[in-house]
């Protein structure tokens, strides 16, 4: 908690004063005007919306996204999650943002991310950019990835050989996957340095997300732990497969490429395998 | 009763599991060659080069994959239909096989293989076999498997109004390794439990991808049979002894001669992928057979070429939803979800600040909504929503499906719109 926040804390003891507090801090009225009208339908008191608005007015104090904070909260009256479940949920975003900032804005400052955006012929803003990383990577955070692990993932991508290629939902793709590799838990720079290697590859935003479950899936299948399944993934992307190629041998449970997996054996060549005559 | 009892416990094995997915596959084979032994004909698998003739078969095949968080199965049934265009008799048949494995550890797994066939033409001929497998990966991308077990077989010569049925225990091992991503090795040492030394098989395989839609494989295996022959007084049981071999001196008492056959079949073979379904593939097989009884070389070979056609139907789980999106260039996002199930579904997410109920989805067929959305660019968190009468409840979203945990003990489906 920033001693911004509290020092508003002690001196907004009401919801009006927060809301003022907010506004101040550069909350849309509109967006306060929701959230008081959700909580009020679903019977959430005052002090309860006061605890929910705190973190998204001490991200804003420090010029950070706050939709993140508004959409899980809204998210968790629609899904009537509990106050007391959903404010460890809310404050653990805030922090995770506050951590992250560090690693991000100093790698979005570099010379050649601004290249990268400039280049990639899509039309998005550093802004718009900059808070979807920060809200990926908070999301990152709060999946048990530590600021270590994602730095690397970060480092790993600002290489030039993969800013040459990727474009920035590529980028957002890489990070809002990273945490849902089966290799990250074991093995984070692997799962880091495979995902650089995948936008080296031609990865773009659709087959990255398919990238998680295909690696569950190879590993399932070929019964291989996932060190191997990463070793093959870099092979078949070293050796220049396409991306689909790569992930349809991923779904047959085939990391190393090479003809499917999992077949009855003999079923591909020799139907007559080895059974007796 | 020794079968039944492996059958049953095959059923009784544990096949629970978290995050279960299914995978199928539906084939087509067709295949036209010509051959000069019928040994070589795929499925035929019987000796015959009275006559060389060509031959086409038509081969539907299903097959199921199954796997879960340490275990996984194959199943696989095959119907065949093969016409020798001659005055030969067609085979028919089918077959069935089972492949079931459970991982002990990183690099361990067990399995148990088991299968059976009936097939049918101037003989008739059912097996049922049973194997377990101990597979064990020592590096990265190799493995080893052992197997050993029992095949039942019983077979009736209709026209000679002969038969037999026995029981084969035998061993094998095998080993397999990708060198690169484009090559497949596989190499396997077969054998008789009862007589390790007397009945042994070696086989090869190489398979490489020179692209996407081009495959050749190449394919070794040496076969080595002992067997006994019996020569009465003054005659021979058999195609004739040996020269060399001493004859029967005294002229009162059987004499047994041990004989061994050797046999080396070579192939090669190309697949060509011409799109998602259709395949065309080139096979030739040669087979050379060294018989010291007969003290002959015997030489055949098997050319053929054949189309398949492959289906791969979806699996979605029955009240389970598969979102698919798709983008225009207007950022207008065509939402369309696979669901069985009653009920009016909705969609919401980050992009309605998840107001409930939210975007209505229209029912297209009994198993198809859509919707029809406008996004800006960026990820978004969402949820699928059924509202059946009085009823409200979150759909589960299908494996193939990209979800995202939502922090509170539950799963978002995730998109990213470029």
């Amino acid at each position: 908690m920033s001693l911004l926040t509290t020092i508003s804390l002690a001196q907004e003891e009401t919801l009006s004063d927060w809301i003022l507090a907010a506004r101040s801090a550069g909350i849309e009225q509109t967006r306060l005007d929701e959230i008081q009208s959700r909580a009020i339908d679903r019977g959430i008191s005052d002090q309860q919306l006061m605890q929910i608005i705190e973190p998204a007015v001490a991200l804003a104090e420090q010029n950070l996204p706050t939709d993140m904070i508004f959409q899980k909260a809204m998210e968790g009256m629609a899904k009537g999650i509990p106050f007391q479940q959903m404010n460890p949920v809310l404050q653990n975003l805030r922090q995770n943002t506050e951590s992250v900032v560090s690693i991000v804005d100093p790698w979005i400052g570099r010379a050649e991310v601004s290249q990268m955006m400039q280049r990639s012929g899509e039309q998005v803003n550093g802004k718009v950019f900059r808070n979807e990383l920060l809200k990926a990577g908070s999301k990152a955070l709060s999946q048990n990835v530590t600021t270590e692990s994602l730095k690397h993932l970060l480092d790993a991508i600002g290489e030039e050989a993969t800013l040459n290629r990727a474009k920035p939902s590529g980028i957002l793709t890489a990070v809002s996957i990273f945490s849902d590799l089966p290799s990250t838990a074991e093995h984070p720079e692997a799962s880091g340095s495979v995902i650089a290697r995948a936008l080296q590859s031609g990865f773009e935003a659709d087959d990255l997300q398919k990238l998680p479950g295909a690696m569950h899936s190879a590993q399932r299948r070929s019964q291989l732990p996932s060190a191997s399944v990463i070793e093959g993934i870099t092979g078949q992307m070293q050796g220049g497969s396409p991306a689909s190629q790569i992930l349809q041998n991923l779904f047959n449970g085939n990391p190393g490429g090479g003809p499917p997996g999992g077949m009855a054996p003999g079923l591909k060549n020799r139907p007559d395998r080895g059974r007796p005559n | 009763m020794k079968i039944g009892f492996y059958i049953m416990a095959l059923f009784l094995l544990p096949v629970s599991g978290i995050c279960q997915q299914w995978q199928g596959l539906i084939s087509l084979d067709t295949r036209t060659g010509y051959s000069t032994n019928t040994i070589l004909n795929p499925y035929f698998g019987q000796w015959d080069r009275s006559k060389s003739s060509v031959y086409g078969f038509i081969s539907p095949m299903g097959q199921l994959q199954w796997n879960s968080e340490n275990y996984s199965a194959d199943f696989a049934g095959v119907g065949v239909y093969q016409s020798l265009f001659d005055d030969r008799e067609d085979l028919w048949g089918s077959f069935a096989l089972m492949n079931f494995r459970r991982r002990i550890g990183s690099s361990w797994s067990l399995g148990l293989e088991t299968g059976g066939s009936y097939f049918a033409s101037p003989y008739k001929r059912g097996t049922i076999w049973v194997q377990p497998i101990i597979s064990w990966s020592p590096t990265l991308f190799s493995q080893i498997r052992v197997r050993a077990g029992s095949t039942y077989l019983d077979y009736e010569n209709i026209q000679e109004e002969s038969g037999y049925n026995d029981r084969l225990d035998s061993y094998g091992i095998e080993f397999e390794v990708w060198p690169t991503f484009r090559w497949q090795l596989r190499a396997g040492i077969y054998g008789n439990m009862d007589q390790p030394a007397a009945n042994q098989s070696f086989t090869l395989n190489a398979d490489h991808r020179i692209s996407d839609a081009i495959q050749v494989s190449a394919r070794l295996s040496a076969d080595r049979y002992t067997y006994q022959l019996i020569q009465e007084n003054g005659t021979t049981d058999g195609p004739g002894l040996p020269i060399g071999r001493p004859g029967n001196i005294n002229g009162n008492d059987p004499e047994i001669f041990d004989e061994t056959d050797r046999m080396i079949r070579t192939g090669i073979s190309g697949r060509f992928r011409l799109n998602q379904a259709f395949s065309i593939s080139m096979n030739l097989d040669h087979l050379s057979l060294s018989s010291s009884s007969a003290e002959q070389m015997i030489s055949d070979y098997q050319l053929s070429a054949g189309v398949r056609y492959t289906i791969q139907p979806k699996f979605i789980g029955r009240g389970k939803a598969e979102p698919k999106w798709e983008q225009n260039e207007r950022q207008s996002i065509f939402l369309k979800i696979n669901y069985s199930g009653e009920g009016q579904l909705y969609i919401i997410g980050d992009f309605n600040d998840w107001e409930t109920p939210g975007i209505p989805l229209t029912r297209q067929s009994s198993n198809r909504y859509a919707a029809q959305l406008k996004l800006e660019r960026g990820a978004y968190e969402y949820k699928i929503l059924l509202i059946d009468k009085s009823d409200e409840r979150w759909i589960d979203f299908s494996d193939q499906t990209y979800t995202v945990s939502d922090g509170f003990g539950g799963e978002n489906g995730m998109v990213f719109i470029e």
